[in-house]
């Protein structure tokens, strides 16, 4: 089920909030739990299964950590439960993902299961993960209610696209939370927010960018080319943040405080400021559990840097079960570590819009690996971004393309940037009265004129 | 309190849109109609099967069935494509919406250059070499009426094919529909919502072919007493863009009309007359003239002409066969897209002889679409 589909918005969210609501405080995590499992099951009830054993295999193990703590067999009990989940993860996950490499480099005929991915199988297990680790680690203790455990993992608001959230932060409000009318009316604010993102931008931009990814490269100009990356850019931008806007709204619908996910990343002017603005929950789950792990005590500058792409390969290998996905995670991670060699350094005496120019050059080329299915596709692409295939500089596909789509890139790019905020902000700075109220009627007015056309996109366009 | 009253505000805005869209969605039935592409609406639930439970089928058919049930949809989409016209939107489904209410079908640069240009042109080399055949190629709307095209829109030079043409196969075989349309651009000579000419496009056709043809006699054809057999017509470009404009008509020659012709389709069906009555109240009314899907029709028009006619064409061909089938005592018709035997044995059969003139019929993007 998607947060932007009619059967979300219409039939299992209001059923979903007014039962939330009704019941008292003691059942809210009942509703919870149920709401959640009938997501997850909408879509493919088998889906449930790895999300179950999942979770049973973390509680469980973090007992036994918890009980072993200090002792040797705490450690194997770690790398047990880190087995278990990987290999679901493996299992579930990227088996087809094996399967086709193994075809393709090994020429095996192997046939994939054409079981679908199950959704949120990467955040759930990285949840499960952190949680026994944490465990080990004595940062917090082991739940030993095992409908609150699997309250907390199967919470459908942040499974979806995330942030991803650790037990220790939701411990309290599982056990006792207030849902407040301002809490209430914030986070119907976000999910509007969300919304908008996902069905008037990113939805938009990604029809721009399938029109401009069914034309033959050969008869493609430059700008076109660059013109479907910025598409694309939106297109994965808004979705992945207008779903972790749904999620944190959702969050304070219910009683809970989700950490942000994203700040405004087209706005970095170092590939270095773009991981602390993207998906900042996965970038510090990646930190905490893996990297400092694997690199914390090791000596000498090479270890280090090796663990650093590995953890950026694998922060590729995160995003899509794809060679793709882990050269953009390897892209990423080789430019991440020359900032901090001495590129920052030498960014950082630089004008920041040189900086920011470098920066999003960077990302784009990022873009190309995520965006394309194959090697040979990225590389054609690449080809045609800069000018060594094609027809030429600009034709009238750009022209057309952008005069087409040009209210979705300028809002696109006023939304991508944190310009919208900053009008805010400024409003409210105003020492004049009218500044302030009309701020305040901005804010009042917008949640509802995003949602009216939200809907009516979602309605309008169709299945 | 202040704050308390500003939450509420917030708040009861959205939730009171939310539900009202509940309410919509809840207890107003949609009805039965068809989609803007033509798929039938889902108007009974999806049945239920453990099957499809397990696989998640069941899941995608109850979330289309709820989108297509939607009350007023049909109103929710004019919406957001106006909406999205005002923001400058112009091409839908491989539709351009261009300006006088016309619509075009998208015929991009990259879909028709290369391959299906050369291997176009080496076939009317050799049809015209083996066959003394002569080519009337009719350029599509959204060359002729390029002024009605959105700004900067893609559109293959179709010009610049007839002229290639023109080149390879010589001025004596080569028929210059496009400088006759071209001339008439002004006048109502393609149908606005559909890939067609009108019968007045096929007339200027047909007067393209007769100053070419050599023919002493030429039948006298009058635009204004053309009978109009459907009053509101949306042709299929309507369908897929999803865009509503103004309905047109589709008219035929009077002088046409009952004739005592015999029409023979793929050598079953036998029918009279040029048009086919049934297709005017069906998703297909362009089928009216000559019928639509067959792979060749034998006309034998019971006159005392001596020569026949052997067509290689498309659906433009079916507009114009009526007004140039006077000149001839049989005609045959051939339209590759549907034939599904060898085109060449066809005409090794019926095209060559000394009564037998052989005409390519076709539009420039459906000959090149047979290359695709």
């Amino acid at each position: 089920m998607e947060f932007g589909s009619v059967v979300f918005l219409l039939r299992f969210l209001p059923i979903f909030l007014i039962t939330y609501y009704l019941v008292p405080g003691r059942m809210k995590n009942v509703i919870l739990l149920l709401g959640s499992l009938c997501f997850f099951s909408w879509g493919s009830p088998v889906c449930l299964m790895p999300l179950l054993i999942s979770a049973g295999s973390s509680y469980v193990h973090g007992l036994l950590i918890e009980r072993h703590l200090g002792k040797p067999t705490a450690r194997i009990l770690l790398v047990s439960a880190y087995c278990f989940d990987l290999v679901l993860l493996l299992v579930f996950g990227y088996a087809e993902f094996f399967i086709k490499s193994a075809n393709e480099f090994l020429g095996t005929k192997l046939i994939g299961s054409g079981f679908p991915v199950p959704l949120g199988i990467t955040i759930y297990t990285l949840q499960g993960l952190s949680y026994v680790t944490d465990v080990s680690r004595g940062k917090c203790k082991a739940c030993r209610n095992v409908f609150y455990y699997f309250t907390y993992l199967t919470m459908f608001p942040q499974l979806a696209a995330g942030p991803i959230v650790r037990y220790q932060e939701l411990q309290a409000p599982l056990r006792e939370r207030k849902v407040e009318l301002h809490q209430v009316s914030e986070g119907f604010k976000r999910i509007c927010i969300g919304l908008a993102k996902k069905i008037l931008l990113a939805d938009s931009a990604g029809m721009l960018w399938s029109s401009i990814v069914a034309m033959k490269p050969e008869g493609m100009s430059l700008a076109t080319a660059w013109l479907g990356m910025l598409a694309y850019a939106f297109e994965v931008y808004f979705t992945f943040s207008g779903y972790c806007d749904v999620a944190i709204g959702l969050g304070k619908c219910i009683g809970f405080d989700f950490p942000e996910n994203y700040d405004h990343p087209f706005a970095a002017c170092s590939i270095t400021d773009f991981t602390e603005r993207w998906n900042k929950s996965l970038m510090r789950w990646m930190k905490d559990y893996v990297y400092r792990p694997l690199a914390g005590e090791k000596k000498g500058l090479f270890p280090k840097l090796f663990f650093m792409l590995v953890t950026w390969a694998l922060i590729g290998a995160w995003y899509g079960p794809d060679w793709t996905f882990v050269l953009w995670g390897i892209w990423i991670g080789f430019l991440f570590i020359l900032e901090s060699l001495f590129l920052g350094k030498i960014l950082s005496t630089l004008p920041k819009v040189v900086g920011w120019c470098y920066a999003m050059l960077a990302i784009s080329v990022g873009w190309v690996l995520l965006a394309m299915n194959d090697l040979s596709d990225a590389v054609t692409y690449f080809q045609v971004m800069f000018g060594a295939k094609g027809v030429g500089m600009v034709d009238h596909a750009f022209f057309f393309l952008a005069s087409e789509n040009i209210l979705t890139l300028i809002i696109g790019g006023f939304f991508a940037l944190p310009i919208f905020r900053g009008v805010l902000d400024r409003l409210d700075a105003s020492k004049n009265g009218m500044g302030i109220a009309l701020k305040r009627l901005l804010e009042k007015i917008y949640p509802g004129v995003f949602l009216l056309a939200s809907l009516v996109y979602l309605i309008g366009r169709g299945w | 309190m202040e704050e308390r009253r500003n939450d509420l505000f917030t708040l009861g805005i959205p939730a009171a849109i939310l539900l009202a869209f509940v309410i919509m969605d809840a207890l107003f039935q949609a009805g039965i109609f068809a989609k803007a592409d033509g798929a039938p609406v889902n108007y009974l639930k999806p049945a239920y099967s453990t099957g499809k439970l397990l696989n998640g089928q069941i899941f995608d058919e109850y979330e289309k069935y709820l989108q297509d049930r939607f009350y007023n949809l049909d109103r929710w989409s004019s919406i957001v494509q106006t909406a999205e016209i005002l923001t400058g939107k112009r091409e839908y489904n491989g539709t351009y919406v261009g300006k006088r209410q016309t619509l075009f079908a998208v015929h991009s640069t990259g879909e028709y250059s290369g391959r299906p240009v050369e291997q176009s042109l080496g076939f009317l080399e050799k049809i015209v070499t083996d066959y003394h055949a002569k080519v009337m190629l009719i350029p599509t709307s959204d060359e002729i009426w390029k002024n009605r095209l959105p700004l900067y829109a893609d559109s293959f030079d179709q010009k610049g094919y007839l002229d290639e043409v023109q080149k390879r196969i010589g001025d004596e075989a080569y028929v210059n529909v496009y400088a006759k349309l071209f001339e008439k651009r002004a006048e109502e000579i393609y149908y606005r919502t559909e890939r067609a000419w009108t019968s007045l496009g096929a007339y200027y056709g047909y007067q393209a072919w007769w100053e070419r043809s050599g023919e002493r006699l030429s039948y006298y054809y009058d635009p204004e007493r053309r009978k109009a057999v459907l009053n509101r017509f949306s042709g299929s470009l309507v369908k897929a863009s999803g865009r509503e404009v103004l309905p047109e008509r589709i008219s035929v020659f009077e002088e046409t009309v009952g004739k005592e012709v015999s029409v023979n389709y793929d050598g079953k069906v036998n029918l009279k007359g040029y048009y086919r009555q049934e297709y005017l109240d069906s998703d297909n009314p362009m089928g009216y003239f000559l019928g639509d899907g067959f792979g060749l029709a034998k006309i034998e028009m019971g006159n005392q002409q001596v020569r026949s006619l052997f067509v290689v064409g498309d659906s433009y061909a079916n507009s114009m066969i009526p007004l140039i089938a006077p000149h001839y005592q049989t005609i045959w018709l051939v339209n590759p897209k549907y034939y599904r035997g060898n085109v060449w044995s066809l005409l090794e059969n019926y095209g060559s002889g000394k009564n037998v003139d052989v005409l390519v019929l076709e539009s420039v993007t459906g000959l090149l679409e047979l290359y695709q």
